[in-house]
């Protein structure tokens, strides 16, 4: 068989357990059809946008100065914001010590393989999952959000750092070792400068990550302008659906901005060298 | 005769095997005694294990067997003390820190737990790390972030450091190599001087066999598995090759 024929003989396969599956998953195109129709029916109830969600809400009253503070958009955004950041700084700190003790080049034995795995472990769940998970364990609002996502974050951090440490050149460590420097000393003094401009980007990135997750673990009731969402979804009002879908790209992008702002001029300044 | 009895060895390697793999040792059954005060040069082909056998001096690496003996202190799998100063080929200094903070690290294994955690050294480490660093014409860039200092300030620093240490063994692998020759004399001058001022002994690396037989006291060839000391005659029938 040439060449030529080999290619038509795999693309024919391919197309051919393409059908198989499509069959057994029960896919129907005529449910595509109507989809469209079902999504013509939201967009036209969705737009226009209902601009309420930046007023002041009717109830509690509203005792600030200015009202937009009440409103929907400022109160789920806020909270939102205000759980990531706690869970990045928080996940940020306590992944310190599983992703020192499970850097290859520090030598912690055993331990490195039982933090691997522990960090590991964490990162098997996403964040959603762990959120209805401290829902149950804590009930509805953002503390089940906060403990999602923190324990999310030392997971996903937990390798990005050890990863880092493991990155650092080795000619620092040894004439510290050599020098008598103790374990901690040598990862207080050396391996924790070495990979700063990493570990900064790092969590940068994490906090966009979990401004976003912030909005989506609302959904099962964690808190934050996801729990509007859901609410809106679920009353089928969507013209405020859309809003908030709005405000909420808005403000990633936003964060996604400065964010790549503060990379760049940090990483410019260390690329002087 | 009557000099020898009063000769204090520092550095002792007794059937030592030295490599990365167990079975596979890079170098074999070596037996050399360095004393206090000497300048000792290893010389040899790249790939030799110089490094490697420096390293396991250092306790960096562990040996395959036989004997370390630092101080008359003999161990079979050493913790690496302030005893041994190390200037590795390419220094090993912190490029996001300071001149001073990187020349103070010489100084940690004499400061309390706090002061350490803290890098805050008393006034009388830092005159003295300044002093040094003047003795080296670096006083000006104590605070300039090592990563930003050409390649022969590094090396200055990395001097320095050790300098800070007064350690009894100083070992360094390649420390006067890609200098230009008035900085090379000059660094080298300030590191054998301060061995003959203070009674350490120093073990260098170096590429080039004439220069390391104008400052040694002994000169080891390390080859074909082997360390074998050359005596002045061998060590010109090197430098003439």
């Amino acid at each position: 068989m040439t060449e030529k024929n080999k290619t038509k003989l795999s693309l024919v396969v391919a197309v051919f357990i393409l059908f198989i599956f499509s069959n057994n998953l029960n896919l129907d195109a005529g449910s595509i059809i109507d989809g469209g129709r079902n999504s013509k029916d939201f967009i036209q109830e969705a737009l226009p946008l209902d601009m309420n969600v930046f007023n002041a809400q009717p109830y509690p009253e509203c005792e600030k100065k200015i009202p937009f503070f009440c409103s929907i958009a400022w109160l789920g955004l806020s909270e939102t914001f205000q759980m990531a950041y706690i869970a990045t700084i928080l996940g940020f700190l306590l992944a310190i010590p599983f992703s020192v003790v499970a850097s290859s080049n520090l030598n912690f034995g055993k331990f490195k393989f039982v933090s691997r795995s522990m960090l590991s472990f964490i990162r098997v769940l996403p964040s959603l999952v762990w959120a209805i998970f401290f829902v149950v364990a804590v009930g509805l609002g953002p503390l089940a959000g906060v403990l999602a996502m923190t324990i999310y974050t030392i997971g996903f951090l937990g390798k990005l750092q050890y990863e880092a440490f493991e990155g650092v050149s080795n000619h620092p460590i040894e004439s510290a070792k050599a020098i008598g420097m103790k374990k901690w000393q040598i990862v207080n003094h050396v391996v924790f400068p070495e990979s700063a401009n990493n570990l900064m980007s790092q969590l940068l990135f994490m906090l966009e990550y979990n401004m976003r997750h912030g909005a989506i673990i609302g959904l099962v009731g964690a808190g934050g302008i996801g729990y509007y969402l859901n609410l809106y979804l679920k009353l089928g009002i969507y013209d405020r659906v859309m809003s908030i879908l709005m405000i909420m790209f808005v403000s990633v992008m936003l964060i996604d901005s400065i964010s790549n702002a503060l990379r760049k001029k940090y990483f410019n300044e260390t690329n002087k060298s | 005769m009557s000099e020898t009895v009063f000769k204090e060895t520092v550095l002792e390697l007794k059937n030592l095997n030295v490599g990365y793999v167990s079975k596979k040792p890079i170098l074999e059954n070596i037996n050399l005694e360095i004393e206090k005060g000497e300048i000792v040069a290893f010389v040899g082909p790249s790939g030799a294990g110089k490094t490697t056998l420096i390293k396991t001096i250092a306790s960096i690496i562990p040996q395959i067997s036989g004997e370390i003996c630092i101080l008359g202190e003999c161990c079979a799998d050493c913790l690496p003390s302030g005893n041994i100063g190390y200037i590795p080929q390419r220094l090993g200094l912190v490029n996001n820190k300071t001149v001073i903070e990187n020349v103070i690290f010489g100084k940690f294994h004499k400061m309390n737990f706090l002061d350490v955690f803290l890098s805050n050294p008393n006034e009388k480490i830092i005159k003295e790390a300044m002093d040094i660093l003047e003795s080296l014409e670096m006083k000006e860039k104590a605070n300039e972030q090592v990563k930003f200092l050409s390649g022969g300030e590094r090396k200055r620093v990395a001097v320095a450091r050790t300098l800070l240490q007064k350690p009894k063994i100083i070992l360094a692998d390649e420390f006067l190599g890609e200098l230009d020759d008035e900085t090379s004399i000059s660094v080298g001058f300030k590191m054998f001087n301060y061995v003959k001022k203070n009674g350490s002994s120093i073990i260098f690396i170096d590429h080039n066999p004439a220069r390391a037989m104008g400052v040694s006291d002994k000169i080891f060839k390390v080859c074909e598995k082997k360390v074998v000391k050359l005596d002045k005659k061998e060590q010109n029938v090197e430098v003439a090759r």
